[in-house]
């Protein structure tokens, strides 16, 4: 187990070196920098900011500079706001995305599992055809349609929710369930197959001569072995929700960390973009990881290498 | 014999499939007394499997179909008994083991788990006690090490022992009627000897009755009191066991019986195999579903069904006394089909003698 966390920790360490060092050139390559603008900067300005910003440098000389920093976890200065360091517009966007993003997965996978449950169980009987109906047009109908949907019902014809804004609970609860809710539907997709494959296996059919209860059988003997695709299927569903938070940020106007992506790509604010990138490599690695080793504890037949 | 405990009345089981309707098990009847080994023989698709489901009510629903006939457990009739109650015997009083260990038991449970569950279910044990009776179970049926083998999940067993411990969890409430469905098919042979003297042995100390199916004869010779031949679904012979093997009554078991090897031979012989292929159970012949692969058929078994009659304490099906009557050639079969079933009947007409 401790070995298993020190080599995925070997691996992460390696795979943000690669990532980063990629991310680093690519964003130089692309048209177009930090000083690119309608209004052309005067040129000792231009000099300056380029000196305080280190990029008046050779180019291996930035990469040295910047991987010496990020080793210290210091990403350094926002390439356009230079009041502030990469370290704190991340401390304050990623609680807020990062609070959003583990609400929606909660309610995805609550409420996905649960229909895909009930939904195998009562195979081909009206819940299972509502439910899959419902799925499908979950995954089908865009999150930003669902949100337009979700504002109008409960916001203007049924008053419940603020329209947008942060800093209450009740803040959260329509963002989390538009940016949750092709998830949910995915997964109810994936449980409800994983729980039919389940459900024909033998030690079902002993499960059930042994006497037990559908609902024994179900939850004791069957719910482990569907959890299984859905699980694998939260390390994509994070990265989904991730990138997928940007324009439910947008939409109900929270100060997440989707507005700061959207614009370093946009304005070439390559550190705050490096930046970016970490966080997203982090949140992603970690969870695959999680992912791992929940098929441990699912399966005991499973050794984690 | 004493008072039946398992009564077998008429059962019929169906299952609807995209091409028809199958009769699986076609109007089956047969008694368990407490205690005995009664043995059902047949090949695959014979129907043995899916009566020993019907018993335990666990025929799957669609596609299958309980069309007729009753399952009277100490006299209650099992066929349309409420889920709840049927769950009640399942396991307690009735209780079954697999043919396959390997998948039979739940990977993702530790077998304490899943032998606790057992007399947690049905006699209200405590955790603690559950797992003190599974563990001296373990130990009855020969698990070395039991109290620390008990934390193991079922992947770290082997096959035979596998089978261990499906035969502890099924003895766990000592149930008074023991299905085995083919119990040591999936087993080395070595282990099949284990496992069937096991079962005995426990048989011997609990008292439980036994149905044995197989498609066996070795081990049928080896265990049972009883037997039954099951051909197309249905029970075409029925004998003690030592007269079935000593004279058998119907060609189907005679066929069985030359297909096997026999150590008690004088003279070591060709064996004979039974002929052509078992009958389409969507489009079964008419007559007899035997008679097309059937050395002894006459006319009238392409014709008309033979019941199966009761004669000394024996049950069997077939028109032809298969101890005189004389045998020709089975012509070759020109496929199934509701049409196969008449060009036979005219290869040898004389025997009908």
């Amino acid at each position: 187990m401790i070995a298993f966390l020190l080599r995925r920790f070997m691996w992460f360490v390696i795979t943000v070196w690669a990532v980063q060092s990629l991310s680093f050139f690519l964003v130089r390559l692309a048209p177009g920098g930090p000083f690119t603008q309608e209004r052309n900067v005067p040129l000792h300005v231009e000099l300056a900011q380029r000196a305080k910003l280190n990029l008046d440098v050779p180019l291996y000389e930035q990469y040295f500079g910047y991987f010496g920093k990020l080793f210290r976890f210091d990403l350094g200065i926002s390439d356009r706001q230079p009041d502030f360091t990469v370290n704190e517009i991340i401390a304050a966007g990623f609680p807020v995305s990062a609070s959003l993003g583990v609400l929606a997965l909660l309610f995805a996978v609550a409420l996905g599992l649960a229909a895909g449950i009930v939904s195998a169980v009562c195979r081909g009987r009206g819940w299972d055809v509502s439910i899959m109906a419902a799925a499908t047009l979950g995954i089908a109908v865009p999150s930003f349609v669902v949100a337009s949907v979700v504002i109008i019902l409960f916001v203007f014809v049924w008053p419940l929710f603020p329209a947008a804004g942060w800093g209450e609970p009740a803040n959260l609860v329509l963002p989390a369930f538009c940016l949750g809710a092709p998830y949910a539907a995915y997964i109810a997709r994936l449980s409800r197959t994983g729980m039919l494959e389940v459900l024909s296996q033998d030690y079902i059919r002993t499960a059930y001569a042994k006497g037990l209860s559908t609902r024994a059988v179900v939850l004791r003997h069957a719910l482990r072995g569907a959890l299984l695709p859905v699980f694998s299927f939260l390390g994509p569903a994070v990265a989904g929700i991730l990138t997928g938070s940007l324009v439910i940020e947008k939409i109900f106007a929270i100060p997440g960390l989707g507005v700061h992506l959207l614009n370093a790509a946009l304005q070439r604010d390559f550190t705050l973009m490096l930046g970016m990138v970490l966080v997203y490599t982090t949140v992603l690695y970690s969870m695959n990881t999680l992912v791992d080793l929940s098929y441990r504890i699912l399966d005991p037949r499973v050794e984690l290498t | 014999m004493s008072e039946p405990l398992l009564e077998i009345d008429d059962l019929q089981v169906q299952f609807d499939t995209e091409d028809g309707l199958v009769r699986a098990v076609d109007g089956v009847s047969f008694d368990v007394a407490p205690g005995e080994t009664l043995g059902i023989v047949g090949e695959s698709g014979s129907g043995k499997s899916v009566t020993s489901l019907a018993i335990m009510g666990l025929v799957p629903q669609p596609p299958g179909r309980i069309a007729g006939g009753q399952v009277r457990f100490a006299g209650r009739d099992l066929i349309g008994l409420p889920q709840a109650d049927m769950a009640a015997i399942r396991g307690n009083h009735i209780a079954m083991i697999f043919q396959d260990p390997m998948t039979a038991l739940n990977p993702f449970l530790t077998v304490a788990d899943q032998l606790c569950e057992v007399t947690q279910r049905h006699r209200g044990y405590t955790r603690r006690q559950a797992l003190d009776h599974a563990v001296d179970l373990l130990e009855q049926v020969g698990i070395p090490n039991a109290a620390r083998r008990i934390l193991d999940y079922p992947h770290q067993f082997s096959g035979g022992m596998r089978q261990r411990v499906m035969i502890a969890m099924a003895l766990s409430c000592q149930p008074q009627v023991l299905i085995a469905d083919e119990p040591t098919t999936a087993l080395d042979v070595t282990i099949q000897a284990q496992i069937l003297a096991l079962m005995k042995a426990l048989q011997a100390a609990v008292g439980t009755a036994i149905v044995l199916i197989t498609h066996d004869m070795g081990v049928i010779a080896n265990s049972c009191d009883r037997v039954c031949v099951m051909y197309a679904g249905r029970i075409v012979e029925e004998a003690p066991v030592d007269e079935l093997f000593a004279s058998p009554r119907h060609p189907y078991t005679l066929g069985l019986l030359e297909s096997i090897p026999r150590l008690d031979e004088a003279q070591a012989h060709r064996l004979t195999p039974i002929e052509g292929q078992p009958p389409d159970l969507m489009h079964p012949p008419k007559g007899c579903a035997f008679a097309p692969r059937c050395p002894f058929s006459i006319e009238r078994c392409h014709a008309e069904d033979p019941p199966l009659e009761e004669h000394e304490a024996r049950r069997h099906a077939c028109f032809v006394d298969v101890a005189t009557a004389a045998r020709h050639p089975v012509a070759e079969q020109g496929g199934h089909g509701p049409g196969s079933s008449s060009p036979q009947g005219s290869s040898s007409p004389e025997d009908a003698s």
